[in-house]
């Protein structure tokens, strides 16, 4: 995995957390405002219950920074997964997501991942799942977003893999054709990317884990 | 200098930072009205505005395309960039395209609040000596 990949991802993620602090900031400022004030009927009732979502959405917001957190825990010890010969790809999945979505948002691409999988444990460098994952998703941008992309962590029999759905968005066709030929031949190195059996779907397999 | 019905626009695709503050700023007698991409933005701009608070990363139309509209337009719009995004360099471009403050997120709102007071106080120099 390049340091340019690592740099791209962090700033997405610091990015995001950014504005979770943002929101976390201002709803706990308008708590705040809310309980300074003095009211008093039906106007209470109104503050109360804008009170309750405020605080809700503090409540929201911090799990979605706990999430980012983890993402940002995983990069940290990067040195320590490096040379890693396996890994969860559920989780890093999951992770790429979290870490990548404010980035994919400015270019209009939707990110999703699948939450309550499985662990599914694949012979491959955790790292080399996120430089692949996001040579996807610039594959993507690079035909011009507006394109809803998923990616789950499967496995058939001892075959470990990422299903890559594309799916909605108005440039979905541009994108499945970008995808269509191993575009990350020249990319990411070690994973091949071929159409998967159901359209709008691609396979993503390490070279030593091919998918019959 | 009051900012009570000072005209902000907001501008952020955000939507729950961007709704709460502008009911913060309510609370606080300005007069804000919210934009949650450029589009919608260069269209709320049509109506009287003072200033416009705006963020960089947005989805289609970003930040600096919507600052080069407005200033191109409206030159007169005193533009805040607030972003939870930006290094030294977009600060620079910023300021070079005429925006007259650049703030990160997360902000104080008192600090906001002072940044719109001094974009107000330039918009009234401006109005007075040209």
């Amino acid at each position: 995995m390049s340091y340019t990949c690592m740099a791209r991802l962090l700033a997405s993620a610091v990015h995001d957390m950014r504005n979770i602090l943002a929101v976390i900031r201002e709803s706990a400022g308008l708590a705040q405002d809310l309980t300074s004030l003095d009211s008093t009927g039906p106007v209470q009732e109104e503050h109360k219950k804008e009170l309750a979502s405020s605080l809700d959405e503090v409540r929201r917001q911090v799990l979605l920074a706990a999430q980012l957190a983890e993402g940002l825990e995983f990069m940290a010890q990067a040195d320590m997964v490096e040379g890693a010969a396996s890994c969860d790809l559920a989780r890093v999945c999951r992770l790429f997501c979290r870490m990548a979505t404010r980035h994919a948002r400015a270019t209009q691409i939707r990110l999703q991942s699948s939450e309550h999988e499985e662990p599914v444990w694949a012979a491959v460098s955790p790292l080399d799942v996120l430089q692949a994952l996001l040579d996807i998703l610039d594959v993507c941008i690079a035909v011009g977003g507006r394109v809803d992309l998923s990616f789950t962590a499967a496995r058939r029999l001892h075959d470990e893999y990422v299903e890559v759905r594309v799916s909605g968005g108005e440039n979905t066709a541009l994108a499945l054709s970008a995808l269509t030929g191993n575009p990350l031949q020249d990319k990411s190195c070690q994973c091949l990317l071929r159409p998967g059996s159901e359209a709008g779907t691609f396979i993503l397999v390490w070279r030593s884990k091919e998918v019959a | 200098m009051s900012l009570k019905g000072i005209k902000v626009l907001l501008v952020d695709d955000e939507r729950r930072f961007v709704e709460t503050l502008a009911e913060r700023l309510s609370m606080r007698g300005l007069a804000p009205r919210v934009a949650h991409d450029g589009q919608q933005a260069l269209k709320a701009v049509t109506m009287p505005t003072d200033v416009i608070v705006l963020d960089l990363r947005m989805p289609g139309m970003d930040g600096f395309e919507v600052l080069r509209s407005v200033k191109q337009n409206n030159p007169k719009v005193q533009v805040i960039i607030l972003t939870g995004h930006g290094g030294d360099g977009e600060e620079e471009m910023a300021y070079r395209m005429g925006a007259c403050d650049f703030l990160k997120k997360p902000i104080d709102i008192d600090d906001l609040l002072q940044s719109i007071r001094l974009a107000c106080t330039q918009q009234f120099k401006s109005d007075v000596f040209h």
